[in-house]
């Protein structure tokens, strides 16, 4: 247990890509501007490209530290250590949102009569063995699950082809919302979800068993998934169109449920069911592991010491919101609003301190002992 | 090793019990032979023989040999008559010594003669077979080997057959075993190492690898666990499987079991290590990956398209087995939307008259299933057929008809059950016989939730478990691209040019590069220009 933990190139794409497809597709993104938002999403997707270079960039100046060194280094041991805890809280909420989000999307297609509670539990059982296994276990995961999600959205989008049930008409009039609305409803909410939530690799890219930064690899990763993410509202809309699709809470699942005279197998919710339910799993979980090892690096106790008590934050958090509308108006209203501090302000500043501190370097070195 | 005394009781007070000295031999003959056969209790299977050679020495010479694990001809042919005939020209004064290196030296015509100097290392000797001659006057005594019993011939593999490769298997003895490896890797790496393990069966376990392809890693660390066993016995390889085995709570077995010496053979060409035992057909092979249970020797002697067709077969077999009477409780008892109404409607015309609910009865029939399967094992031969009727007709066919089970419900589990037996390996069908059960409970509270929870449990145990320092998802999780050539699918011989490694030792290159049977190009013209 001593061995450094490591990931491996391909383990750092197939990571981002899954937890970048997580929950996404299963909420229609960018439902303000109806048929257009794939564009809004465009723009997020673009504007998380950005984001994500700027990430790297950061990364690529603190060789081997994560976030938390990061912060204690440029912002001091005290005020370091407050911002560092309040990220781990951050993610630790991040995290708890996952697990409603799936409790209450199990309660709302295969148990509709067992308790929320025992549901989640389970959830945060799963996760909790997973981070007690470690993080290269973890990292093991995508390998099998990142395959087998995308064959399933591959056999849903095939189906669908094949029904007859994609109308690309429904997409038009392109255009139709200025371009002054897309850029607003792209930024900050698309960003922040999901594009913003790269945030995570900030803890996790000091890991990769090369030397360096993973740049190539995480924007290729990064690249394909956004471009599969708006495939994906694409096919929700031009299947449901925008009226549907804006008033559903989980238009996925209808547009599944379009499939019912398949005579094989009534509905295929379950396929959808079992994909939300990996992504779900995986982002949750890597929330979840970076609240622990955030928290572990600044305590300086054992990762493992830190599981339980996490876990059980994030479970007992994940009961607060009273029901699933509350839930959805506060990570559609509040959240999105915090968001965009965590990522892109604090980053935005550690960047700045690294310019500052680089420019310094440089032109006075004899001041610096 | 801790050497408990032999041969005492556990009532022996304790301060005595620690490792006794070896016992060196005393100078007198009969005082020698009096201990050993104080020692072996005088079993009636041991023959003692006094005889003297008036030419070789005046006092007398002494056998000790085991019948029956002895061949007699070769015993008097080999040892009895040249000691006991041969007259050497008289040496005046010749003493002890003398006599000894004389016989060593001249007059035994046999292939191993061994040196004994303690009671212990002879009384060895003489269980594997070893004729003892001790002298009047030494501290040493002579040990020749002409160990030769009873042994079965080689035969077909009883529980690995294949349709196309060779048919023969190992059989309980270790040497023919090494041997039989020998004859298949004919190179100066081939290693066999040997340990005796087991205070009291002594048995004899080779450790069989290539040198230069074996990780020296996992050699090491197989080496380490194989010293460190302190058992009373070792009677089949799944003894050293349980004491060598990485992960000891974990339904998955992370060490392959083979009867088929081609199959060894080719795990060792892979960079495992083999590991045969004495007394059992059934080798070992370490570190195994999951995937390696789906691998039949088979899959190299058939055409890629095939293998890789039936690969496919096996995998989904593994899954059939493993989730079906669980998806078959979930569906009926939580999910009954995701079912074509048709088939809905036929499943509950069926169940309607079942007193029981869908797990009691899938509960029920599979237990039902797992004792005929264990009656069918250990049930004498003659009686064979009696059992099938009553198993097939009775239980299958009455039980139906006498609405105690749905007709459904009896196709799951045949179905189930006949999947078990597509995977080549038994250990990992056994698994998840077990793991079946905890699905089918899990299914039964918590739906098909429930049971993707406890699959992702399953995933992350796997991915967390080690075969030797070997991950066991590995080369799938962590993956290696070019490893995948022999996983879900076979791809052509020709195109395997890396051996397929695991994350450990390094990797080489198999066979050349360009093996792809192609017209040579020169040929290929003229037939062109041949044809109108």
């Amino acid at each position: 247990m001593q061995k450094k933990e490591r990931i491996s190139t391909l383990q750092v794409i197939f990571m981002t890509m899954l937890f970048e497809i997580g929950s996404t597709p299963l909420f229609l993104i960018g439902g303000t501007v109806k048929q257009d938002s794939w564009l809004a999403m465009s723009i997020g997707a673009a504007a998380g490209f950005l984001l994500l270079l700027l990430l790297l960039w950061i990364q690529k100046h603190s060789s081997g530290q994560n976030l938390m060194n990061m912060l204690t280094a440029h912002f001091g041991r005290f005020s370091g250590s407050l911002l560092g805890g309040i990220y781990c809280l951050y993610f630790a909420y991040q995290s708890m949102r996952n697990v409603r989000d799936l409790g209450e999307l199990t309660a709302m297609t295969l148990l509709p009569r067992t308790p929320v509670s025992l549901t989640m539990l389970l959830f945060v059982l799963i996760a909790l063995y997973a981070i007690w296994k470690g993080t290269e276990v973890i990292f093991r995961l995508p390998e099998i699950l990142l395959p087998l999600v995308l064959f399933f959205y591959g056999v849903i989008v095939l189906l669908l082809g094949i029904m007859g049930a994609i109308d690309l008409g429904r997409l038009l009039p392109v255009f139709e919302s200025s371009p002054g609305m897309l850029v607003q409803t792209a930024l900050p909410d698309i960003l922040s979800f999901p594009f913003g939530q790269m945030i995570v690799f900030l803890m996790l890219w000091s890991l990769w068993d090369k030397p360096g930064v993973p740049y190539k690899q995480s924007l290729v990763a990064y690249a394909l998934i956004s471009l599969f993410l708006i495939f994906m509202n694409i096919v929700n809309m031009a299947v449901l169109g925008p009226t549907i699709a804006g008033i559903s809470q989980l238009p996925l699942l209808k547009v599944v449920r379009t499939l019912s005279n398949l005579k094989f197998i009534e509905r295929l919710d379950i396929l959808v069911t079992i994909q939300l339910f990996i992504g779900l799993l995986i982002k949750m979980m890597l929330f979840f592991l970076c609240a622990v090892k955030g928290i572990s690096v600044l305590t300086g106790k054992r990762e493992q010491w830190w599981v339980f008590p996490v876990g059980a934050v994030i479970y007992g958090t994940s009961f607060l919101a009273r029901n699933y509308t509350e839930h959805i108006a506060i990570g559609l209203g509040p959240s999105l609003k915090i968001d965009p501090l965590f990522q892109v302000a604090v980053p935005l500043l550690l960047a700045f301190s690294i310019l500052l501190r680089r420019t310094n370097k440089r032109s006075s070195p004899q001041k610096r002992t | 090793m801790n050497k408990k005394s032999s041969a005492q009781g556990p009532g022996q007070d304790a301060p005595t019990h620690s490792v006794p000295a070896p016992q060196p031999l005393s100078v007198s003959l009969e005082a020698n032979v009096q201990e050993i056969s104080k020692r072996i209790g005088e079993s009636s299977d041991v023959v003692f023989r006094h005889f003297t050679n008036e030419s070789l020495s005046s006092s007398p010479l002494a056998f000790i040999y085991i019948d029956g694990l002895v061949n007699s001809e070769m015993v008097n042919q080999t040892v009895l008559q040249p000691l006991m005939e041969t007259v050497v020209p008289k040496i005046p004064d010749i003493t002890a010594t003398d006599a000894y290196n004389l016989v060593k030296d001249q007059m035994l015509p046999i292939g191993s003669v061994k040196e004994g100097k303690t009671l212990e290392s002879l009384l060895g000797m003489l269980f594997d077979g070893y004729t003892l001659i001790l002298f009047n006057g030494m501290t040493t005594a002579l040990a020749a080997d002409t160990a030769g019993w009873e042994k079965r011939s080689i035969n077909e593999p009883t529980s690995q057959g294949v349709i196309r490769g060779p048919k023969e298997g190992f059989t309980e003895n270790l040497r023919t075993g090494t041997a039989m490896l020998r004859r298949r890797l004919k190179t100066s790496d081939l290693r066999i190492e040997e340990y005796k393990i087991g205070e009291r069966t002594q048995t004899g376990v080779a450790l069989v690898y290539l040198e230069g392809i074996a990780s020296a890693e996992v050699l090491k660390e197989i080496r380490r666990r194989l010293n460190a066993i302190q058992t009373d016995s070792i009677l089949e390889s799944n003894y050293i499987e349980e004491f060598i085995q990485d992960g000891g709570l974990t339904p998955f077995p992370t060490i392959q079991n083979t009867e088929r010496p081609d199959a060894l053979a080719g795990g060792i060409l892979e960079g495992q290590v083999g590991i045969i035992i004495d007394g059992t057909p059934f080798a070992l092979l370490a570190p195994s990956t999951f995937f390696n249970f789906f691998q039949s020797s088979e899959d190299y002697y058939q055409r890629y398209d095939i293998s890789s067709f039936l690969r496919l077969i096996r995998y989904s077999a593994f899954f059939v087995s493993m989730l079906l009477p669980a998806l078959y409780i979930a569906v009926t008892t939580f999910h009954q939307e995701m079912l074509p109404t048709t088939l809905l409607v036929s499943l509950a015309a069926q169940r309607e008259g079942v007193p029981f609910p869908a797990l009691a009865e899938a509960l029920l029939m599979e237990l039902t299933f797992d004792v005929l399967r264990e009656a069918g094992v250990r049930m004498p031969r003659t009686i064979g057929p009696a059992i099938s009727i009553v198993g097939a007709l009775v239980l299958g066919q009455s039980a139906v008809q006498a609405g105690l089970v749905s007709a459904a419900m009896v196709i799951v589990v045949s179905f189930t059950a006949i999947s078990n037996f597509v995977i080549p390996s038994l250990a990992i069908a056994n698994s998840i016989r077990l793991i079946r059960f905890i699905m089918m409970l899990i299914a039964a509270t918590l739906g098909l939730f429930g049971i993707m929870s406890f699959l992702m449990v399953l995933l992350i145990h796997m991915a967390g478990l080690r075969s030797f320092g070997v991950p066991y998802l590995s080369p799938v999780a962590p993956m290696t691209p070019r490893y995948l050539k022999d996983i879900f699918i076979r791809v052509p011989l020709w195109d395997m040019t890396i051996r397929p490694k695991t994350n450990l030792g390094k990797e080489t290159r198999r066979q050349g590069k360009h093996q792809k049977p192609e017209p040579a190009k020169k040929l290929q013209k003229p037939e062109g220009e041949n044809t109108p």
